[in-house]
């Protein structure tokens, strides 16, 4: 359509003409990383906090700022995933499971790099797929109801056979407590308080930052600090940190091209689908990466793919969940519930009529969607190098700080202190597994996916009844499930026979 | 111990000091006593949504309307607002904490929810900045375009709610026994999967506050069937819940609703601050509410402004808690979990496997029921019996569980 071409390019000559609006995505950036690097904050906060200052802007650029400020935020969240085991974010825990691995082996630089450069690569991609959805948005969003968001999660905790390791049982028993970890909290079926203990705070359910903090944040450092040294085992001088490594990282995104772009569009396309949110987009798309791996047992302890993923989705899902918040006005993520308010406030009404007549806004938001990834990949790339070199403070000094961040995380993501009493007892949980060797991640898996598994089930049973199972799309999940035990159960023999033979 | 006797001294001193410069409440010049002190304004969920951004603009524009205060926001969210209420319930009652949450709370109190430590008539009520009618919403292309269609539906209504305790949930339900529709509530459609359950298709509709159902509506998305409140509103040309109730049940049950919507966003202190204190912060509340730039900032913002003071919201709130025994039996019916069953009085019209199940005519229609051995009572003549010997054509009151089974929780036989 001429018309939209022509759209597509005058927005970008419009932002790029406007100091205006590229100092404010510069502007935008920094405090969008910082929002993302300190733990328990998160772009919500961050939009929540910037709305009053954006109250006197015209509503372009009030729109393009924030929307630059929220794009990045997982972009720093991944440093201290990396660099010390604790989540900047939900979405970012995932990154913690190679990611800090890789830190220990003295890789810090490296992972750094190919978390950044798949939060680029992803968010630019998220931007694509979302330009490329605009006609075909509705079937697609509407396409995803309660029987698939069932079978979704389902999928995800078969990812936990996958994800295992050396171990099945080990890794469904870590899975299905994380599951039941899932049903504490105010049953919506029912209305009834379950394992509350009289708590009301636990009407919520577990945090799940504060859950991944325990089980990985907690555990690591009482480890680091039994052991001494730092978080990188290996020396510095020995580790050749620099910026080359934070290069070699990126360059690790270009090797692993396909992975990147298979993970991006799967984590737009869970963006565009409100309900399922961030965290499940990046561990459903670092199941994806082990259980596509030649080599799955490398996972878990430092494979650069396992940083990958999850940066690549969660960077990409800001992208998708645009798009029901600008053409539908029905938000695709909670930090979008803010931004729809904040568009609101500037004057912009979301809706099917703004595809209509303001298709130029459209453009330029995702315009400035894909510089802000660009602009944030170039910024962080000039701090990276000496970002990693943390991983080399002596241990002794790291450990009490690091028990800081994750105390402050904790209560500042649940807003109440008993969190802690959670974080203490999960943190003994996760430091238990950790000694016994029993996988961690699919604990987190269950918790973060059995509310919406169970809720979903619930649902799709009270509408359709067990017919349910019989939707097409049900029946392509179904099939999807049944394919990937069958492939880890063949990939299992064909390991052994090689092993015999 | 020298030296530790001149700490000591030091520090009686100081705490002399402060002593002497904190004026007592009694003789306190009272339109002083917020200059230069902290005032935290507690909101009961997280941030963003509607309440934070009510409470931040009204924070802001108390700072403003109390010389020398500093007005924060604290949020202190979780359990349906419980948390932070209960918490600003037990704050101190020097008028330095003050706060906002949920009118639904007003149910939580009449249902007697576990967790609540607050009594809602004691505490010290500033005021309310909203108005929040609602609006059931039905699926653009449900094949439901007014209320007409609703109550004559044959199959039962697929509607939507947050869960099962939240309020939407409970005012559906009261709802639809006022109104004697024949819906069903499917929980767990938190946030917005109310309005993309309704455009997927799978739900008909939902009921909502008219401010946040509004866009949905205006996209094209679904229409208004029905309205509590909002009489003075662009939306009084919908048929109101108010004046298609039939009996005193339904108009207890409307007016209990409206009593909710009306008091939207209210701010409340603990019980007992002191009343010059009090006068105080109401007199500020007014101000601000008043405030040409509260409102334009409340304008651009999307947020209605309909404003309501000191005694007049305390007597809103009294009146709201003071249900007659019946409502409250009615509410209390309705909502517990023996409520959600039906009861019919009919004729047996067949009895299998030994009583394990029946049949018989409800509403028009045939119901199959299952009868069990441990849930189901089973009376008959006036006596616990067995379900064994229940028997076709007795006349009977059947309390059952719609849905499913239709498993009976009572048979109440004649003889």
């Amino acid at each position: 359509m001429p018309i939209e071409t022509h759209a597509f390019f005058t927005s970008l000559g419009a932002l790029l003409g406007s100091p205006m609006l590229l100092a404010l995505i510069v502007l935008a950036i920094p405090i969008g990383m910082f929002f993302g690097a300190v733990p328990g904050l998160g772009g919500k906060l961050g939009i929540a906090l910037l709305i009053p200052f954006v109250f006197g802007m015209e509503p372009l650029h009030g729109a393009v700022f924030l929307l630059a400020m929220h794009a990045v935020v997982h972009t720093g969240g991944s440093i201290p995933s990396i660099l010390f085991g604790i989540p900047g974010t939900g979405p970012d825990a995932a990154t913690i499971v190679d990611g800090y691995p890789m830190a220990q082996k003295g890789q810090a630089g490296r992972a750094l790099g190919a978390s950044l450069g798949a939060s680029g690569v992803g968010g630019v991609i998220g931007a694509i797929v979302l330009a490329l959805l605009l006609p075909v948005l509705r079937p697609v969003v509407l396409s995803f109801g309660p029987a698939e968001f069932f079978l979704l999660a389902i999928l995800g905790v078969t990812f936990i056979a996958a994800l295992s390791g050396d171990s099945l049982v080990k890794g469904l028993i870590v899975g299905c407590l994380g599951l039941t970890v899932a049903m504490v909290g105010m049953d919506p079926m029912t209305g009834v308080a379950r394992f509350t203990f009289g708590q009301l705070f636990l009407w919520d359910g577990v945090d799940v930052i504060t859950a991944v903090l325990a089980l990985f944040a907690i555990p690591e450092m009482i480890a680091l600090g039994v052991r001494g040294g730092s978080v990188s085992a290996v020396p510095r001088d020995l580790a050749n940190y620099g910026l080359r490594e934070v290069i070699e990282g990126m360059l690790d995104v270009g090797r692993h091209w396909w992975l990147t772009l298979r993970t991006s569009v799967i984590g737009a396309l869970v963006g565009v689908v409100p309900g399922l949110g961030g965290d499940a987009a990046s561990w459903l798309c670092y199941g994806h990466a082990v259980q596509s791996s030649k080599t799955p047992e490398r996972f878990g302890k430092g494979a650069v793919e396992g940083v990958i993923a999850p940066e690549a989705a969660n960077n990409s899902k800001e992208g998708g969940a645009l798009l029901p918040t600008l053409f539908f006005g029905i938000p695709g993520s909670s930090g979008m519930v803010l931004l729809l308010g904040a568009l609101i406030t500037l004057g912009i009404q979301p809706g099917p009529q703004l595809i209509l007549y303001h298709l130029d806004l459209v453009w330029t938001l995702i315009w400035a969607l894909v510089l802000a990834n660009v602009i944030a990949v170039v910024m962080f790339l000039a701090i990276a190098r000496w970002v990693g070199l943390l991983t080399f403070v002596r241990g002794g000094l790291l450990v009490p700080l690091i028990f800081v961040f994750a105390i402050t995380g904790s209560y500042l993501s649940s807003g109440n202190w008993k969190s802690l009493i959670v974080l203490l007892l999960f943190g003994f949980l996760g430091y238990g597994l950790k000694r016994s060797d029993w996988p961690r991640p699919p604990f987190v898996i269950g918790l973060v996916l059995g509310g919406i598994a169970e809720v979903s089930l619930h649902k799709a049973l009270a509408i359709w009844g067990p017919a349910f199972l019989l939707r097409p799309p049900s029946l392509i999940l179904l099939a999807m499930i049944g394919a990937s035990i069958l492939f880890y159960v063949w990939r299992r023999r064909s390991l052994r026979t090689d092993d015999g033979g | 111990m020298k030296r530790l006797g001149r700490l000591w001294a030091v520090v009686l001193l100081v705490i002399t000091a402060a002593a002497a410069s904190l004026p007592s409440s009694k003789t306190l010049a009272d339109a002083e006593f917020f200059d230069g002190k902290t005032i935290t304004y507690i909101v009961a969920t997280k941030p963003g949504g509607g309440y934070d951004t009510y409470a931040r603009l009204i924070a802001k524009f108390l700072e403003k309307h109390l010389p020398g205060a500093r007005v924060i926001v604290k949020n202190v969210p979780g359990a349906g607002h419980i948390i932070g209420t209960n918490q600003l319930y037990q704050a101190k009652p020097d008028g330095l904490t003050i706060g906002s949450f949920n009118t639904g709370l007003i149910y939580a109190q009449l249902l007697k929810r576990e967790g609540i430590r607050f009594d809602l008539r004691q505490m010290s009520w500033i005021g309310k900045a909203g108005s929040d009618p609602r609006v059931l919403v039905a699926g653009a292309e449900s094949g439901i375009a007014n209320f007409q269609d609703l109550r004559g539906a044959e199959e039962p209504v697929l509607l939507s709610s947050s869960g099962i305790g939240t309020a939407s949930h409970n005012e559906m339900t009261l709802l639809a026994h006022a109104l004697d529709l024949n819906v069903k509530i499917i929980p767990g459609y938190g946030g917005n999967e109310g309005e993309m359950g309704i455009m997927r298709g799978e739900i008909v509709g939902m009921l909502g506050s008219y401010s946040s159902l509004r866009p949905f509506v205006e996209n094209g998305f679904g229409t208004m069937i029905l309205r509590v409140g909002g009489d003075a509103d662009t939306i009084a040309s919908i048929p109101a819940a108010r004046d298609l109730v039939h009996d005193s049940d339904g108009r207890a049950i409307a007016a209990l609703i409206e009593s909710q919507i009306e008091l939207g966003r209210l701010t409340a202190g603990p019980p007992d601050i002191p009343p010059d204190r009090l006068e105080l912060l109401r007199g500020a509340y007014e101000k601000a509410l008043a405030d040409p730039d509260l409102r334009r900032q409340a304008t651009r913002l999307g947020i209605p402004i309909v404003p309501l003071y000191g005694e007049a919201v305390a007597a809103k709130v009294e009146t709201a808690l003071n249900q007659s025994p019946a409502t409250l039996e009615l509410l209390a019916s309705v909502m517990n979990a023996d409520a959600a069953t039906r009861s019919v009085k009919a004729d047996l019209l067949g009895v299998a496997a030994k009583g394990k199940r029946i049949s018989f005519r409800a509403r028009g229609e045939t119901v199959d029921s299952k009868v069990s051995g441990s849930r189901t009572r089973v009376i008959i003549a006036g006596q616990v019996d067995d379900r064994a010997n229940l028997k076709e054509g007795m006349t009977c009151t059947i309390e059952f569980l719609p849905g499913g089974d239709n498993e009976a929780r009572l048979i109440d036989c004649g003889d």
